[in-house]
């Protein structure tokens, strides 16, 4: 039987997070079993506060506090195996191959080094004039409007969405082959955040990207991504092509979705309100 | 928080109660850790030691006897006798009443007047804070046994004149953190609800900003202790905080360091119930900063 | 609504409000013109929208109307006086604010019973405890809720606690700086229907500032559109739903609004 099954990019089964809680007795069970893959496409999680989407993304990159707990049956990035690798195989994986950029760019910028020399440490192996002409490359892609300044301005010099830009230009640079990006535009005005998301969309087309696009907002989510899964309470509830959203069958996806405001078409009355079922919470792929 | 989490939570049902729920928090996160808690049964011998001074020995701390002069220790001396014949565990045991009483008056100045610097400083800031950080600024320039040696050469040696010039150069960092912490709250969205309740200057840094300073400033307080109690023995060392015969540990060191080659005990025992009680302080203070930061303030 | 007779005075008017902050050398050492010649009015019972992105002076001019950032130059008026007229007293009984972080505009040692019982205290108006519950269910809290502490509850929760506390004193205006924008998009359709129904229970106005224009399109009759520190357009809430809109920004904005998945 030579049937070559093509390795998914990110392949996870079974995940489990867990913190432990001091102040509360026993545990704290952030991602109870989730199951999913990624390939060369956009994938969107959409969940709200408290459904493990972030414990998931720290989980895959190994970026969570040592006090957490994590296991699975599987979780793996191109074959490697994720779960046994120690903190110096994974930060060879990120960065390079495994990008993330995380949800406030603010603190996540060193403060005392410029932006480009940040930036610029993405580009190993390059001689510095090299370096600094893709660095300029890259921020004007992002719709900076002043690249040189950029370049040489310190991060409490630059607004909230230009930190954001920065770190997604910092996180896109060396092309890595799956992308993590967690609420990425949600700090930026909404005609920036429209050429951004172009952006990514050409890196996953052109370059073969896989992303994986945490967010809170369903309607984005629903215009950007190929493939939505929807979390609560750490599990998966729906998982389903973006094209088929309206058709969401879970009632907790299409309460998601009623209880925005919508501008066009108005409510005379009060906004739907998402009534939760407490049964929700068990439901969801219970891997052990 | 899992969705879950909330359902189970119950809510105190007075006033009392929750500020009772509070403590328990604290003290069993205190408690989680073995260093604190160490630190706690230090502080603890302490009190124990100064309120029950008279039932741990028998021996009297100022009774001299020159016929057991210099003895080593043994079951009958547990720390040896001085070169008055006096037991010297009793003189520590003792001693850590005057101890006490130097580190309490010392904060009961010290950190009310740095509140009430740093409030003052931090919130209405302008040439108000310019002035009294250059006050403190000044006083934090001096090293502070150099200076409380000033101060005492002046008043007068003596215990009292030695708090006094110890609570002198002890204030300046409390001032600071009290300021820091009061900028910080000062544009604070509570705060400014409160101001646009009508609440005036006065309401607000009392019943906002006064009790949010004092996690930083009890840490530091409790950090300080170890400070307090060196600077305290030092002058004692010279001669200039409390006289002979009180049985003052600084001054002990002092008087056994004549001895110290062949009667090594005169002078060690005092230093080391010095240095046990200082490493006390200093790791419950680290223990309780670890509960109290303001990082993990919006757990209170 | 329009029974009103068009002589009345606005409730709030603002003239030509214009502040700039000094350049401080510290970071910033050009002056910053945050609000230019801003010019408003809202009506008694209007609810008055506006929608801005970040930078745009919104939040600003909010605080510049209540006293809590620096006058800056041009008129406010309230009822027909200067708001200058006003002493902080009666002010606080008149306009009060919810602010956007619910995480941060409690003060993380005091209860919920606190909280509430903090404007009754600087008013020296004593505290009943069925003048609490009142207050806890008009927000749709329990009165269980009254001795919890804020990590206790949830962002809703909070921000329940925090328009409780913003209506203690029986306030005439409410100014809502992005109450939602911290929430949760299923807490954020709560909160807001909780704001419509205390404000016809309790015949408020509202002046909601966002940057999310479909909620200030649910919420407000009339909206303005703030870019860079100043007013840019003034739309009705027929016109915004239409997309009917002069100014390019407003275009752009709308524009950029998402279509809603129809379900």
């Amino acid at each position: 039987m030579r049937k070559k099954k093509k390795t998914p990019l990110l392949a996870v089964d079974g995940l489990h997070v867990s913190y432990s809680a001091h102040s509360r007795r026993g545990e704290v069970a952030a991602v109870r079993g989730v199951s999913f893959t990624v390939d060369r496409e956009k994938v969107g999680i959409v969940g709200e506060s408290g459904s493990g989407k972030s414990s998931l993304a720290r989980a895959v990159l190994g970026l969570l506090p040592p006090s957490a707990k994590v296991w699975a049956k599987r979780l793996s990035f191109d074959r490697c195996d994720l779960l046994r690798r120690n903190e110096r195989s994974m930060r060879t994986l990120r960065g390079k191959r495994l990008g993330f950029i995380p949800q406030d760019a603010r603190i996540a910028l060193n403060p005392v080094m410029t932006v480009g020399a940040q930036i610029a440490e993405a580009c190993s192996g390059m001689s510095r004039r090299a370096a600094r002409a893709r660095v300029l490359e890259m921020l004007e892609a992002v719709r900076m409007d002043d690249p040189e300044r950029v370049w040489g301005a310190y991060p409490h010099q630059l607004s909230g969405g230009m930190c954001q830009r920065a770190m997604i230009a910092m996180t896109l640079l060396p092309g890595p082959d799956l992308l993590i990006a967690d609420e990425p535009s949600s700090a930026l005005d909404v005609h920036v955040r429209g050429k951004i998301l172009k952006l990514m969309e050409e890196m996953t087309r052109e370059r073969g990207m896989g992303l994986l696009f945490i967010s809170h907002d369903i309607d984005l989510v629903g215009a950007f991504c190929d493939r939505i899964l929807v979390m609560y309470g750490g599990r998966i509830l729906e998982s389903l092509a973006a094209k088929d959203l309206a058709q969401a069958r879970h009632p907790y996806t299409r309460g998601l979705m009623t209880c925005a405001p919508r501008l066009r078409e108005g409510w005379k009355g009060p906004l739907p309100v998402l009534e939760r079922d407490s049964a929700w919470f068990g439901e969801g792929e219970a891997s052990p | 928080m899992t969705v879950s989490a909330q359902e189970t939570l119950t809510f105190p049902a007075s006033r009392a109660s929750a500020g009772l729920a509070w403590l328990c928090r604290v003290w069993r996160e205190l408690a989680a850790n073995p260093l604190t808690l160490a630190g706690i049964m230090v502080i603890v011998g302490l009190l124990v030691m100064a309120v029950a001074a008279p039932g741990m020995t028998s021996y009297d701390p100022l009774a001299q006897d020159l016929s057991q002069r210099l003895l080593p220790p043994s079951t009958a001396h547990w720390c040896g006798t001085d070169e008055l014949g006096r037991d010297i565990f009793a003189r520590i045991v003792y001693g850590a009443r005057i101890t006490l009483r130097i580190v309490l008056l010392v904060l009961a100045v010290v950190a009310p007047a740095g509140l009430l610097v740093g409030c003052a400083a931090g919130y209405l800031g302008g040439w108000v804070d310019a002035v009294l950080m250059r006050i403190t600024d000044i006083f934090l320039a001096f090293p502070k046994l150099i200076l409380a040696l000033a101060l005492v050469a002046a008043l007068g040696p003596g215990l009292d004149n030695a708090v006094i010039a110890i609570a002198l150069t002890a204030w300046p960092p409390f001032a600071r953190i009290v300021r820091a912490r009061t900028v910080s709250l000062r544009e604070a969205e509570f705060v400014q609800a409160a101001r646009l309740m009508g609440a005036g200057r006065a309401r607000i840094i009392v019943a906002h900003i006064v009790p949010l300073c004092l996690p930083p400033l009890v840490v530091r307080m409790t950090l300080e202790m170890s400070g307090i109690i060196l600077t305290a023995a030092g002058l004692g060392f010279l001669g200039l905080g409390a006289q002979p015969p009180l049985p003052e540990w600084g001054t002990m060191i002092s008087t056994g360091r004549a001895f110290l080659l062949d009667q090594w005990w005169v002078a060690t025992m005092p230093g080391i119930a010095i240095f046990v009680v200082s490493l006390g302080f200093n790791l419950f203070g680290d223990g309780l900063r670890d509960v109290l930061d303001p990082k993990t303030e919006t757990r209170v | 609504m329009s029974t009103k007779m068009s002589t009345k005075r606005p409730l709030l008017e603002i003239r030509g409000l214009d502040l700039t902050y000094p350049g401080n050398g510290a970071g910033r050492s050009v002056p910053h013109h945050v609000l230019r010649r801003v010019s408003l009015s809202v009506e008694e019972g209007d609810s008055f929208g506006i929608v801005g992105e970040s930078g745009s002076g919104k939040s600003t001019l909010l605080r510049a109307a209540c006293g809590l950032a620096r006058p800056g130059r041009g008129k406010i008026l309230l009822n027909g006086k200067s708001i200058k007229s006003f002493s902080n007293n009666k002010l606080s009984r008149i306009i009060q604010m919810v602010f956007q972080d619910p995480y941060r505009s409690l003060n993380p040692h005091y209860t919920v019973d606190r909280v509430l019982g903090e404007p009754l205290a600087v008013h020296g108006v004593g505290k009943e405890p069925a003048r609490m519950d009142k207050a806890l269910k008009d927000v749709g809290l329990r009165p269980e809720f009254r001795f919890a502490y804020p990590h206790q509850l949830s962002g809703g929760q909070r921000q329940r606690v925090a328009i409780a506390r913003a209506l203690m004193l029986s306030p005439r205006l409410l100014f809502l700086d992005e109450p939602t924008s911290a929430l949760d998009v299923s807490v954020q359709a709560e909160i807001l229907n909780l704001l419509a129904r205390l404000r016809r229970e309790q015949e408020l106005s509202y002046i909601l500032v966002s940057h999310d224009l479909a909620a200030v399109a649910h919420m407000c009759d009339r909206v303005a559109v703030m870019k860079q520190g100043e007013i840019v357009e003034e739309l009705t809430k027929a016109a915004l739903r239409k997309g009917r809109a002069d100014h390019p920004y407003t275009r752009e904005l709308l524009a950029a609004v998402l279509p809603a998945t129809r379900v």
